[in-house]
């Protein structure tokens, strides 16, 4: 068979097929739910990764971890081998999903992969901070939480938040039972009733200034532990 | 019956305005869309897949797919890049379907950014030269390099249609296409080929 014969086989055999009804047209409508539907999905996993992203900074502000980055290259290292890496990647997957579904779209597929994914994470991460730093919204839910009042995943979720502080890092919370010159007592008390549940003395850094510290402020230290002694290389007051 | 013939085998009637009669109902007029892409597609699908044998079921198949699917193109844009982006779906799956290795490797060159080329990468009669020669080195190289070398060279897509056919950053073409030509040249310096 010459490649012309193919061809007018080819033609026909599709407009035979085509005449006696065997391929039909998909409905334009078919096309516009096809969008709607990937528009729609798109936007719920957006917004999926804007809450997880809210509750990783909701996270790190009421444990205090956040605190570590005010606290030299030592709470620097130390926030990063404690930051929450399982949410964190939770979320990366959520936009790597996202950028998937976008990819039909050709203001996406056009832009470099690399640009996509940078935008999303920065505009994931802004709107994340915004969201639990003005809302209050995981706030309500941790004391919903705390009051048993949210349903069985949720309140696991939001129970997890705040387990013992992790003290085999040096890390400590606690409140202010005594302030003196440079350093204050602190009972801490992490929920375990084991032996170093108590009171502790914290000898705050070098230039540490005690005068910003009330008694029965909640504290958030970082330092190292002697005896009943606490030599904190940072000390940070906590909003609860 | 005559005279409609000759509205559809006019040559200055557009792919696009074809599509739309189609989107209306009018099957005749994907009669002529498929008398115009057929060689097209045969040749484009014979090249990419380094074979001829089952391409004409593929075509067939292709067409089943953009005449299911007419109603999704937008007859605002071009015709083009649509359908070779149906066929290049095609294409592609057949290649999986074949290869010992289905397992899709990351293109690391969508993730960065390139600085966007000129819109031809040689001129015109350096075009012309390349074309015929890469007709003889393609089947060694990868089918990666190999379609958007098909693509510019024997299809004659501009970037901006291959970057819509492959769904791929307009610079990213430039790049894959500056290596597919490094890639040929190694090809033909394996066969010892001078160029």
């Amino acid at each position: 068979m010459n490649d012309q014969t193919k061809q007018s086989a080819t033609e026909e055999t599709v407009l035979e097929r085509i005449r006696s009804g065997e391929i039909t047209m998909r409905p334009g409508s078919f096309f516009i739910a096809k969008v709607l539907f990937t528009l729609v999905v798109s936007l719920l996993v957006l917004l999926l990764s804007i809450w997880l992203a809210s509750f990783i900074s909701f996270d790190l502000r009421i444990t205090g971890h956040e605190s570590l980055l005010g606290f030299g290259s030592r709470g620097l290292a130390l926030f990063f081998s404690i930051f929450p890496w399982g949410l964190a990647t939770l979320d990366l997957i959520l936009i790597a999903l996202l950028v998937w579904m976008l990819q039909h779209f050709r203001f996406v597929y056009r832009t470099p992969l690399l640009f996509i994914i940078a935008i999303l994470i920065v505009f994931g991460t802004a709107s994340g901070l915004l969201f639990d730093r003005e809302t209050g919204f995981h706030d309500d839910r941790f004391e919903e939480a705390e009051a048993g009042e949210l349903p069985i995943p949720i309140q696991e979720l939001y129970e997890n938040v705040l387990p013992t502080a992790p003290e085999d890092q040096g890390i400590y919370r606690g409140y202010v039972t005594g302030i003196v010159s440079g350093a204050f007592l602190m009972t801490y008390d992490d929920n375990d009733h084991d032996e170093d549940d108590g009171t502790w003395i914290v000898m705050g850094p070098s230039g540490f200034d005690t005068s910003a510290l009330r008694i029965g402020d909640k504290v958030y230290v970082a330092g190292d532990r002697d005896g009943k002694t606490i030599e904190a290389y940072g000390v940070r007051t906590l909003a609860r | 019956m005559q005279g409609t013939l000759t509205i559809m085998d006019d040559p200055d009637l557009k792919d696009e305005r074809l599509a739309a009669q189609v989107q209306g109902g009018d099957s005749e007029a994907f009669g002529t869309l498929m008398a115009r892409y057929q060689p097209k597609l045969a040749r484009y699908g014979s090249r990419f897949l380094a074979r001829s044998d089952d391409v004409e079921d593929i075509v067939q198949d292709i067409f089943v797919n953009v005449y299911r699917n007419i109603k999704g193109f937008d007859s605002s844009q071009r015709f083009s890049p649509w359908i070779y982006r149906i066929a290049h779906n095609a294409f592609v799956n057949e290649l999986r379907r074949k290869s010992r290795t289905p397992i899709r490797i990351p293109d690391f060159d969508l993730l960065a950014l390139h600085t966007p080329s000129g819109e031809r990468a040689d001129d015109l009669s350096e075009h012309e030269s390349l074309a015929r020669l890469v007709e003889s080195g393609l089947a060694g190289i990868d089918p990666k390099y190999r379609e958007v070398l098909i693509l510019y060279f024997m299809e004659e897509l501009s970037y901006r249609e291959i970057a819509d056919v492959l769904r791929i950053p307009v610079a990213t073409v430039g790049v894959r296409l500056l290596r597919a030509k490094n890639a040929l040249k190694k090809e033909y310096a394996n066969r010892n080929i001078s160029l």
